[in-house]
């Protein structure tokens, strides 16, 4: 159980001596996450691995100990993202070669290391110290000293620290009451101090839920990723968005959902009040996060808030409280690991043959790229949740939960930023791989085989997982009886719900439509032949746009795609602009601190401070 | 057995939809005050098409439509045809309406590779309006779902059964007004065709389309007239109680979509998505409130 910290850890330091030699460097760090991989994949099943120190101060009338523990829930999180960490350290050794050289390995494998801590965590303590751990190293990588990536991750550190503050309060507070750090204990004293004392039990978990709720970028905080993920490394980007995302949802599933489910609270409609706001917020996000998200320009961006609409997918199922709902977020959790991770590396090849971040400067890489395309397509036919690819099954949980449930505006939300998300994923499908090829991408290569072959092992990952779920609901089955629900052993093919037949065969869901491809490949073979000509041969009817003094790039549509949908919602994009909200903000504090340097600057304020302190000391002494 | 079902099912939606379009061809004509075609036209010009010689600018256009196709016929093996359909399913509505995205999403991708600019735009158009429509499709469905407490179309056509009185057209008018509304916008016709607008994009979507693809193109549109009446039928009309009833009855609701395409002027894009997130959608809520409450 302790390898597991120790072996990244001790890397770490070690990478750091040989920091020149980059590709081994790299080639470390793959074997320490294939090492993690295996370690974790030989725990499945031993859920009473444990390990734990005593350390020599007292609180609370105890020594601390801090403690580490294999639950099913940590190790589902702790595997999975393991797994995303090493199909992309296998993308990173063919990524930073001179040129794309980002330095960042050490750093990482200590962000691998408070991964780790953060899912085996048994109590408080070690649980505060590996999440600052985290937000601290995460900061260095998305810096990585560049002078824009370095305001994007000052972004990053001060939300991050806000949360990080409010949890060291809610740690605080939580573990004054229950007199210990362990967090099931902590979870008992807080169903107890529901029954008495109502509004004092929901700031606590309020204090819990804002951090989880910063760190997956949940609204009202679903700024930071659309400018951190955009500037990170281009193969930190999917670590960033996959995994780290998940810290919140991990904290959720943890900490707050065994509370709101063992507490008796007042109900909106079939689900508690708390729960219901939680599912409202998770529906706020993702339909924000998609608006936003359709009119972006740069696909990292873009990329980003669609992982915020994800994110918020995941929190709505969570928050239905049942077991299909809590299913569906986990299955979701991973399905975005892999389809996210699948669409980010794809494009991070695509950025490091073409070094172009903007999509309406890209366009027919399909002819240069086809196996990055490939990839890319599977992966978003899996991130728009279509049949039979992997992202369709936990969607389709998340809302039959969610109707079941009778959560029928927060259901709407689903579906609006799911169908949303088609007109994003398309977009950039269309800017980048699809249209004119420009001129100066005429000789690019596809992707080296050290990218290729990770990329392809996601896209069959997806693939296997959409025609037979049970890969991934057999593991869960355990994750939910280990958080006390009672669950039947789910099958391989089959998924289930609360609703009456509505159960679903995935698999077979995939042999009706590979004979359906059948049937229409055969239409297209009878048919008569077809003739391969020149994109500019048809639609200019043969004349060269060279000769009217264009190229034939600048007939890609793709810089305004959803123009007439954009007017439509600029002024919602005005009103709710983070930059004009941050702008006004600081020109407050900037107005108060001139106000307040005057009080020490100026001579009548200087007076009037000294008044004010003879005033206290006066009153002081009298009390 | 049940890929022969399969094969036969799948036909007999694209005969069935070929003789509507053409039906509809000649319904629009008489009321132009023309004489029109016959009602087999469209199968006619099928077979001229796939026999024709054909374009492609690249192998994404072949995947694409071939894609696009099938997503469709996948899709309309879920519909329940008056209680028959090609395999045991529980026929479940949510699997249906993504399964829909894959036939957009091939069309989408075969004619964006083309590279003309009116075809990508006629898409950018086409994914706007599905955000549109699908919005007070999902509200009605979900009003469907919610008072049966099953998302399978079967128990929902099956709830159904008995008189002429029980179908949804008489206990939920309001879902059927939203629903006749989105249904225009779902087959793309007037007022919803901002996607093909001949006259602005020259056709859109189908403007680099040839010969064979042209002809894919035309039988995933037959499809996709099948399943649109075909899930209309299920909701609100009984589900039919044999096959030849359910086709009449899908009959009369395109039909009702022809004369009302003959007679309507054109949206802009974003007009039309207005027009379907407030008025469709507001009535379309109050159903929903009405059978929640």
């Amino acid at each position: 159980m302790l390898m597991l910290l120790v072996v990244p850890l001790i890397t770490a330091f070690l990478t750091m001596a040989i920091l020149k030699h980059q590709k081994t460097v790299w080639t470390i760090f793959l074997a320490v996450s294939g090492y993690l991989s295996y370690a974790l994949f030989t725990m499945y099943g031993k859920w009473d691995l444990s390990w734990s120190i005593e350390l020599g101060f007292k609180m609370f009338g105890k020594n601390v100990v801090l403690s580490l523990i294999n639950s099913p829930l940590g190790w589902f999180f702790a595997f999975f993202a393991s797994l995303t960490t090493l199909l992309i350290a296998m993308f990173s050794i063919a990524y930073n070669d001179e040129k794309h050289d980002s330095k960042t390995a050490p750093i990482w494998l200590l962000l691998i290391f408070s991964n780790i801590g953060i899912f085996f965590a048994k109590d408080w303590l070690m649980f505060f110290i590996m999440w600052e751990a985290m937000s601290t190293t995460a900061y260095f990588i998305i810096a990585h000293g560049k002078e824009i990536s370095a305001k994007a991750a000052k972004f990053y550190l001060s939300i991050s620290l806000i949360g990080t503050s409010t949890l060291l309060l809610g740690i605080i507070l939580v573990s004054r009451l229950s007199q210990t750090f362990d967090i099931g204990v902590s979870i008992d004293s807080l169903v107890k101090l529901f029954s008495t004392n109502y509004s004092a039990a929901l700031l606590y978990i309020g204090l819990f839920i804002t951090t989880f709720l910063i760190k997956s970028a949940i609204f009202p905080f679903y700024m930071w990723p659309s400018k951190a993920y955009a500037e990170s490394p281009d193969d930190f980007t999917p670590f960033l968005s996959t995994v780290m995302s998940k810290y919140g949802v991990y904290g959720l599933i943890l900490f707050i959902l065994p509370i709101l489910a063992k507490s008796d609270l007042p109900m909106f409609g079939k689900i508690s009040q708390p729960a219901y706001m939680l599912a409202v917020l998770g529906a706020i996000t993702s339909v924000l996060a998609t608006i936003l998200a359709i009119f972006q320009t740069d696909m990292k961006k873009l990329f980003a808030y669609s992982s915020v609409a994800n994110v918020g997918y995941i929190v709505m199922g969570l928050a239905t409280m049942s077991v299909v709902g809590i299913q569906g977020a986990l299955f979701h959790s991973v399905n975005h690991m892999i389809f996210k991770t699948a669409i980010f590396l794809s494009l991070a090849a695509v950025i490091y043959r073409t070094g172009e971040r903007d999509m309406h400067k890209l366009g027919g890489l399909v002819y240069k790229m086809p196996l990055t395309f490939l990839v890319y397509l599977l992966a978003i036919i899996s991130a728009a949740g279509i049949p039979p690819l992997s992202g369709f099954t936990s969607k389709w949980l998340i809302v039959q939960a969610l109707m079941a449930q009778k959560m029928l505006f927060v259901v709407v939300a689903m579906i609006f930023a799911s169908t949303g998300a088609f007109m994003y994923l398309l977009r950039c499908l269309a800017s980048v791989f699809l249209g004119q090829l420009p001129d100066k991408y005429k000789d690019i290569k596809e992707a080296p085989l050290l990218m290729a072959i990770p990329m392809t092992i996601l896209m069959l990952l997806t693939l296997a997982i959409g025609v037979i779920p049970g890969i991934i609901t057999k593991p869960i089955d355990a994750v939910l009886t280990g958080m006390g629900y009672n669950v039947e052993p789910s099958s391989w093919t089959t998924v289930h719900t609360a609703l009456a037949k509505s159960d679903l065969n995935l698999t077979y869901l995939f042999y009706v439509f590979m004979v359906a491809c059948v049937i229409s490949l055969i239409m297209y073979l009878i048919s008569g032949k077809q003739e391969k000509i020149d994109q500019i041969d048809n639609y200019t009817a043969g004349e060269n746009p060279l000769e009217w003094d264009t190229t034939p790039d600048r007939f890609n549509f793709a810089y305004g795609f959803y123009q007439p949908f954009k007017q439509m919602f600029n002024p919602m994009l005005d009103l709710i602009s983070f930059e004009r909200w941050m702008s006004s903000f600081g020109r407050i504090v900037e107005r108060a601190s001139s106000a307040l340097s005057l009080l020490y600057t100026r001579s009548e304020g200087a007076i009037l401070m000294l008044y004010i302190g003879i005033a206290i000391l006066i009153i002081g002494g009298m009390m | 057995m049940v890929v022969i079902n399969i094969i036969l099912y799948s036909l007999f939606a694209i005969l069935v939809g070929l003789i509507f379009m053409g039906i509809g061809r000649k319904v629009s004509a008489r009321m132009h005050l023309r004489y029109g075609p016959p009602f087999y036209q469209s199968i006619l010009d099928i077979f001229k098409l796939m026999s024709r010689k054909s374009f492609t600018h690249n192998f994404v256009m072949d995947l694409g439509m071939v894609m696009a196709l099938a997503g469709l016929l996948g899709t309309m093996l879920y519909v329940p045809i008056a209680g028959h359909s090609a395999f045991i399913s529980n026929s479940n509505i949510i699997v249906i309406m993504y399964l829909m995205a894959i036939g957009s999403l091939g069309m989408a991708m075969a004619v964006t590779a083309s590279g003309n600019p009116n075809a990508t735009i006629g898409i950018s158009r086409a994914l706007t309006m599905m955000l549109g429509y699908e919005i007070p499709f999902f509200i009605i469905v979900l009003g469907l779902i919610i008072s049966n407490n099953s998302s399978s179309i079967s128990v929902i056509a099956a709830s159904q059964a008995g008189s002429i009185w029980n179908w949804n057209i008489w206990h939920m008018p309001l879902g059927y007004i939203a629903m006749e509304i989105t249904l225009q916008a779902m087959m793309g016709e007037k007022p919803f065709d901002a996607m093909i607008a001949p006259a602005e994009v020259a056709s859109g979507p189908m403007v680099e389309l040839s010969g064979k693809y042209l002809g894919l193109g035309l039988l995933t549109h037959a499809v996709s007239i099948f399943v649109e009446t075909g899930l209309m039928v299920n909701f609100f009309f009984g589900g039919g109680s044999n096959p030849i009833d359910f086709v009449i009855k899908q009959l009369g609701i395109y039909l009702i979509a022809v004369i009302f395409d003959n007679i309507f002027p054109r949206y802009k894009i974003e007009q039309a998505v207005k027009f379907l997130w407030i008025f469709p959608t507001g009535i379309a809520v109050v159903q929903l409130l009405l059978l929640a409450f």
